[in-house]
C-alpha cells in the first residue's frame, strides 16, 4: 500500500480552486490590479508533498518499441522526473511536457542529470509512432523515455502515483521526482512551472 | 468592427463567385459604407478562421507566451486547441477552458454567473478589453486569467478579425434542428439484404421512439403536472436514406436527400457486400457538410479518416491485418500465403495491409485468388508449399465452406478474419476450427457473454428479439452515443459541439457494444483500438477463447 503523509499543504485549496476557474480566488485579491507581463512567470500554486509509492511490477512499451521492465527503467540510478501524458490531450499535457522540456533545458549540464519518464494515459491510441512525434515536438532528447503499454498497466501505475481519475479526461497535472531508488518521491500536484521544477530539483539532489 | 459590417447579412456562398459588375449591381440598393463594410467583414472572418484553427496571420505564425516564461507558436498557438472547434471549451481534469463564443464574450455577466466570474461579474468583452485580454491576460473586470491562457502578440486589426470569426462560428445554423423535432437519418447503402435493413431500422427506431418517451417516470409524471420538471428532450424523427446504384452517384443521392430533409446527423448505416460498395461517398458527404456520422455498421472504416465529423468504431479488418501481422512477426515464418477473392474490394484491402504491415520483415508475403485455381489446384499448391507456410483466408463464409476446409488442411496455422464472417464464428467449418486462429475487433468469452446479456435485455423491452448482435449492437451502440452527446449539447446543438462532447465522454459512458473498450479524444476518429486473435475450445463447440489480453497492435 502506498502511504501518504498528512502534512499540512498550505497552498494545496489554492491549487485546487486555481486549476477549476478561469480567475483563481486565491489570487484575485492580489492580482486584481495587476496586468503587467512579469505576472506570468508566476505559478498559479502548485500543492508539494512527500510520499513513498510501492511501484508495481508492470511491463510498458517504451517509445523505442521495446517492452521493458518499468520499475527497472525507473531504477537505474538516475535521479527520476515523471509525469504522465497523452498525445491528443491538447490543454494541459502540452503545458506539462513543455515544462518539462524547459526544466530539463534550464538545468543544463548537471551532475546527476536526471532520467526524465512521461507515461501515457491513453496507451491504446498512444502507439510507439504517436509517441515518438509527441517527443519530437517537444525537443526530447534520450535522456526523456515516453512508454506505452497495455491500458491495464498504464491505469495501475496511475493508481500506484495516486494519480487516477476514472479516465484520461479527468486527469490532473502532476510532476513526481525521486533522487535515487528506495528514496520517498517529491508529489509536485498543479503546474509547476520550468522554474518550479529547476527549484524543486536542485532542493532534491542537493539534500545529502 | 464599423458598425455597417455587422448590419450587412453574409452572402450566400453560390454570390462569392459572380462576375465583379453584378456585384456593383446588387450593391445599388446599399450604401457604399455598407458594401465595403460586407467585404471587410468576409476578409476578417478569413483572417480570424486563420488565426483561430491554425495559429497562423496573413504575414506569418502567430505567437505567444505562456506563463513560466515559456513560448508558443503557430499550430500550437491557435485557440481551437483549447476552446475548440465550436467555440465551447471543455474541461480537462479541473482545468476549465471557458466558452467564448460570441454570446459568451459578448455578453456582459451578472455577479456570480458564468465561467469567469467568481462571484463579482464582468462587462461585455469589447475589441479594447479583449485585446487587453489576449495581450496581458486580464479580464474586464480587472482579473487574470487562467494559468493555461497564453498571452498573444496580435494586433487591434487581428484581434477583430477574430471577434468576426467568433461571430461568425456562433450565428451559423443548425441543419435539421427545428422547435417541433432533431431530424436524423440512418443510411442503407448498396446491396444490404432487405433482412438486414428491417433489423437495422427497427433496432434504431425501437431507440428513437424511447428516447422521445423520455425517461419512464418522468413521462407520468408530466403528463400529471405539465408544468413541473424540466423540459422533455426534443423529439428525435429518424429518416431511411437509401443509395442505389454506382457508389459514384452516392454523393448526388446523399445530397438529394439532405435538400428534401436536412438532417442534424447520421445514425448507424449499413453498406453492402457488392464489389463497388464504398463508404467513402459518405464520408466525404458528412465531413463536407459538417454532419456528425456516428458508428455505421462497417467492415472496415474509409481509408481516409482525416475527418472531424465521421466517427467508427473499429478499423475493422484492417485491426484485424494488424494483429495477425504482429502474430506473424513473433512466429517469424520463411513465406505467408493470403486467399481472397479477387473482386471483394474488402478482402483486399485487408490482404495489402497485412502486406504492408509485412513489408521488410524478411519473409514473402504471396496473395492468391480463388477464383484463379480450381480447389483440388489449390490443395496441391498448398500441400506443395510444405506444412510451415501459414495461410491467411480472407474469406466470406460460403467461400470458406467450399473452398478453405479442402484446400488448406496441411497449414500450421490458419488466420480468419472475423468481420467477414459477419462475426458469426459459428459459420467456420468443422475441419478448420482446429488450426483456425480468427482475429476479431469484438469482445470474446465472458464479457461477451454480458455484453450480448445487456444487448438481449434492451431488445427484449422494445419487444424486439435477437437477430444480427453485430448488426444490433452497432446500431444500438450508435444511438446511444447519440443519447449521451445531445443531452450534454441540449442548450447549444451544434455539429462541432456533439462530436467534442462524444470525444470527452465516450470513455465513461455509453453502451460499448461488443468492443473491449470505446474512448475517443481530440481527433480520434475510432473508437475502439484492440482486438484479439481466438481460437475455438474444441471442434465441435462454437465457443471460443482468446490467446491473450485484447491488445492494440
Amino acid at each position: 500500500m502506498p502511504t501518504c503523509p498528512t502534512r499540512l499543504r498550505p497552498f494545496a485549496l489554492c491549487a485546487a480552486v486555481a486549476l477549476a476557474l478561469t480567475a483563481p480566488l486565491c489570487r484575485a485579491a492580489e492580482d486584481e490590479h495587476a496586468h503587467h507581463h512579469h505576472q506570468m512567470d508566476k505559478s498559479p500554486g502548485y500543492a508539494r508533498q512527500v510520499a513513498s509509492y510501492r511501484i508495481p511490477q508492470i511491463s510498458l512499451v517504451r517509445a523505442d518499441g521495446r517492452t521493458v521492465e518499468f520499475n527497472r527503467e525507473l531504477d537505474d540510478g538516475r535521479p527520476v522526473v515523471l509525469n504522465f501524458i497523452f498525445t491528443t490531450c491538447t490543454a494541459v499535457c502540452p503545458v506539462l511536457s513543455q515544462s518539462m522540456a524547459e526544466f530539463r533545458r534550464k538545468l543544463g549540464p548537471s551532475a546527476l542529470p536526471p532520467h526524465l519518464v512521461s507515461v501515457s494515459i491513453d496507451p491504446e491510441q498512444d502507439t510507439p509512432a504517436r509517441l515518438n512525434a509527441y517527443a519530437q515536438r517537444f525537443g526530447a532528447d534520450p535522456a526523456w523515455n515516453f512508454y506505452t503499454g497495455s491500458s491495464a498497466a498504464s491505469v495501475t501505475l496511475q493508481k500506484a502515483f495516486q494519480a487516477y481519475f476514472g479516465d484520461k479526461m479527468h486527469h490532473r497535472p502532476m510532476t513526481f521526482m525521486r533522487i535515487a531508488p528506495g528514496q520517498p518521491w517529491l508529489r509536485l500536484e498543479g503546474f509547476a512551472t520550468p522554474d518550479d521544477l529547476l527549484k524543486e530539483y536542485r532542493l532534491l539532489t542537493a539534500t545529502p | 468592427m464599423p458598425l455597417a459590417a455587422a448590419l450587412v447579412p453574409q452572402q450566400p456562398a453560390g454570390q462569392a463567385g459572380l462576375p465583379r459588375a453584378w456585384r456593383n449591381v446588387l450593391a445599388i440598393a446599399l450604401t457604399q459604407a455598407l458594401v465595403s463594410g460586407a467585404f471587410a467583414q468576409r476578409d476578417d472572418n478569413a483572417s480570424g478562421r486563420r488565426i483561430y484553427l491554425e495559429g497562423r496571420t496573413a504575414s506569418g505564425e502567430v505567437t505567444a507566451n505562456r506563463a513560466g516564461g515559456m513560448q508558443i507558436e503557430g499550430a500550437a498557438a491557435a485557440c481551437v486547441n483549447c476552446h475548440r472547434r465550436s467555440t465551447l471549451g471543455g474541461a480537462e481534469g479541473r482545468s476549465f477552458v471557458p466558452p467564448i463564443d460570441a454570446q459568451a464574450l459578448f455578453s456582459a455577466k451578472a455577479p456570480g454567473t458564468g465561467a469567469a466570474a467568481a462571484g463579482i461579474g464582468r462587462a461585455a468583452y469589447t475589441e479594447t478589453t479583449l485585446h487587453r485580454a489576449l495581450g496581458e491576460g486580464v479580464d474586464p473586470s480587472g482579473r487574470q486569467l487562467d494559468y493555461l491562457m497564453p498571452r498573444y502578440a496580435l494586433d487591434a486589426e487581428q484581434v477583430r478579425s477574430l471577434m468576426a470569426y467568433l461571430r461568425e462560428v456562433s450565428d451559423a445554423p443548425v441543419a435539421g434542428i427545428d422547435d417541433s423535432a432533431v431530424h436524423l437519418a440512418t443510411i442503407v447503402a448498396g446491396d444490404v439484404s432487405p433482412a438486414q435493413q428491417r433489423i437495422t431500422r427497427e433496432t434504431l427506431q425501437a431507440c428513437v421512439a424511447e428516447h422521445n418517451a423520455g425517461p419512464p417516470p418522468e413521462g407520468r409524471r408530466k403528463r400529471l403536472a405539465q408544468h413541473i420538471g424540466p423540459a422533455l428532450p426534443r423529439p428525435w424523427t429518424l429518416h431511411v436514406w437509401e443509395l442505389s446504384g454506382a457508389a459514384q452517384t452516392w454523393d448526388a443521392q446523399l445530397r438529394a436527400h439532405a435538400q428534401r430533409q436536412p438532417v442534424f446527423a447520421m445514425l448507424g448505416g449499413v453498406l453492402g457486400t457488392g464489389p463497388g460498395d464504398d463508404w467513402a461517398p459518405v464520408h466525404q458527404f458528412c465531413e463536407r457538410e459538417a454532419m456528425p456520422c456516428l458508428y455505421p455498421h462497417l467492415e472496415m472504416p474509409p481509408t481516409a479518416q482525416d475527418g472531424f465529423y465521421a466517427l467508427y468504431t473499429s478499423g475493422g479488418v484492417r485491426l484485424e491485418a494488424a494483429l495477425i501481422a504482429q502474430h506473424l512477426r513473433a512466429q517469424a515464418p520463411r513465406r505467408v500465403v493470403q486467399w481472397l477473392r479477387g473482386n471483394d474490394s474488402t478482402a483486399r484491402i485487408a490482404a495489402q495491409a497485412l502486406s504492408d504491415a509485412l513489408a521488410g520483415q524478411g519473409f514473402d508475403v504471396l496473395q492468391r485468388r480463388i477464383e484463379d485455381v480450381a480447389p483440388m489446384e489449390g490443395v496441391r499448391e498448398g500441400n506443395s508449399m510444405g506444412i510451415d507456410t501459414p495461410q491467411v483466408l480472407w474469406l466470406r463464409a460460403d467461400d470458406l465452406l467450399r473452398f478453405g476446409s479442402v484446400a488448406l488442411n496441411s497449414s500450421p496455422a490458419l488466420y480468419l478474419s472475423s468481420s467477414l464472417l459477419g462475426h458469426e464464428l459459428h459459420r467456420v467449418p468443422g475441419g478448420l476450427r482446429r488450426d483456425a486462429l480468427v482475429a476479431s475487433p469484438h469482445e470474446v468469452a465472458q464479457a461477451r457473454v454480458a455484453r450480448t446479456r445487456q444487448l438481449t435485455a434492451w431488445l427484449a423491452k422494445q419487444r424486439l428479439s435477437l437477430h444480427s448482435e453485430a448488426l444490433q449492437a452497432d446500431a444500438y451502440l450508435a444511438c446511444d452515443a447519440l443519447r449521451h452527446g445531445m443531452n450534454e449539447v441540449t442548450q447549444r446543438p451544434g455539429a462541432d459541439y456533439l462530436i467534442e462532447r462524444l470525444e470527452a465522454l465516450t470513455e465513461r459512458r455509453g453502451f460499448a457494444g461488443f468492443y473491449p473498450r470505446l474512448s475517443l479524444g481530440n481527433g480520434q476518429r475510432v473508437a475502439s483500438k484492440t482486438g484479439y486473435l481466438v481460437r475455438f475450445s474444441g471442434p465441435g463447440t462454437n465457443d471460443v477463447e482468446p490467446l491473450g489480453d485484447a491488445v492494440a497492435p
